[in-house]
């Protein structure tokens, strides 16, 4: 029984070896996959929320490399928590012919509960466009 | 025949009588009733024998194996999370395949207001730039100001709701000490970032301005 032990232990411990050598490769590839598909265009993006007598205002930032996104979309969307999802309250939707987007709405008559800022930016570079997604941290009412 | 040989014939006859008797008055096909316990261990034992694992885990030995190969599978799993945690000063970098997430360290709130109860600006705005815009949340401020093609954007955080997403991979992440001042510096080809932390708020300026004019600037903020 020793020796199946000491078996087992050594074979983990030499197949542990090999995931370690095997991850960073690994993870290099997953790295030129989505380098393709995201922050190819964008430098950084920002979504902020603050919720002050029942109304929230809702900020999203979105900077482009200056000198290679010439378009951002961006979409707003307050979300409530509901449980262990997130249900939508409203959305708003604004088209920013340049590398730099900040966007700040206000949602008033919110209902007592937590809520979330979702900020979905489309970041163009001539035709070409990238899609992120960010979240805001929570704030309660 | 000798004194012992007469003794042993005349035990035997005796005994083999006796011993007779015995054997049929044994019980033989008396049900024996087995403990309350041991009727659950076999019960138990009898479903355990059922499994198609039930080989790796017949014995306490091999049970305790794969409770080691668990334990170590597990430690293994939880050695491949994706985000590489990385600090700089009071900031905490989340490094993920292709940005990182920037934000501060948590278990410093005292003194951090949860709004933005003093406004800061730039005291020192180099000449020529002009405010573009001014957009603010009850915990945020982003002011940006342009002269042609040079751009300054300043903005003001509370620590609780900090946190930026940035490039990682056209992206470098260094540190600047200047003082007493402990800054975060984003650098790409097209501009610089400095991030920094006073201890009441977080405060970011992003320029494509030289990197000493920008910590000029960063000197400059002031409560107005």
């Amino acid at each position: 029984m020793k020796r199946l032990i000491a078996f087992l232990l050594s074979l983990i411990m030499t197949m542990g070896m090999c995931i370690s050598a095997y991850a960073s490769p690994e993870e290099e590839t997953h790295i030129d996959i989505e380098i393709i598909e995201d922050y190819q265009y964008t430098a950084n993006i920002t979504s902020v929320m603050s919720i002050s007598n029942n109304t929230a205002s809702c900020k999203s930032n979105v900077r482009g490399f200056s000198g290679l996104a010439t378009k951002v979309v961006v979409t707003q969307t307050l979300q409530k928590k509901s449980g262990n999802s997130w249900t939508n309250v409203t959305s708003w939707s604004k088209t920013f012919n340049s590398w730099l987007a900040i966007y700040t709405t206000t949602k008033s008559s919110l209902s007592s509960g937590t809520y979330r800022l979702k900020t979905v930016a489309k970041v163009y570079s001539g035709n070409s466009y990238e899609t992120i997604t960010v979240y805001s941290k929570t704030a309660s009412c | 025949m000798d004194s012992k040989a007469i003794i042993g014939n005349a035990m035997e006859e005796v005994l083999a009588e006796e011993f007779a008797e015995y054997i049929n008055d044994l019980p033989l096909y008396t049900e024996h009733q087995f403990s309350e316990r041991h009727n659950r261990k076999m019960n138990k034992l009898i479903k355990r024998q059922r499994k198609p694992y039930f080989s790796m885990i017949s014995t306490a030995g091999r049970r305790a194996a794969c409770v080691i190969v668990a334990f170590v599978v597990l430690s293994a799993s939880a050695l491949s999370v994706r985000a590489i945690r990385e600090a700089f000063f009071d900031f905490i970098t989340s490094i993920f395949s292709d940005h990182s997430v920037v934000t501060v360290e948590s278990g410093t709130d005292s003194g951090y207001p949860e709004t933005i109860e003093e406004e800061y600006y730039i005291s020192a705005l180099p000449e020529g730039f002009e405010k573009a815009g001014d957009e603010r949340t009850g915990n945020s401020i982003d002011i940006s100001y342009f002269r042609e093609n040079d751009y300054i954007l300043f903005t003001q955080y509370t620590k609780s709701c900090y946190e930026q997403n940035y490039d990682n991979e056209y992206t470098e992440y260094k540190e600047h000490i200047d003082g007493d001042e402990k800054y975060l510096v984003i650098e790409n080809e097209y501009d610089t970032t400095y991030i920094w932390d006073t201890g009441k708020y977080i405060f970011t300026i992003q320029s494509n301005l030289n990197k000493d004019s920008i910590l000029k600037l960063c000197k400059s903020t002031k409560i107005k």
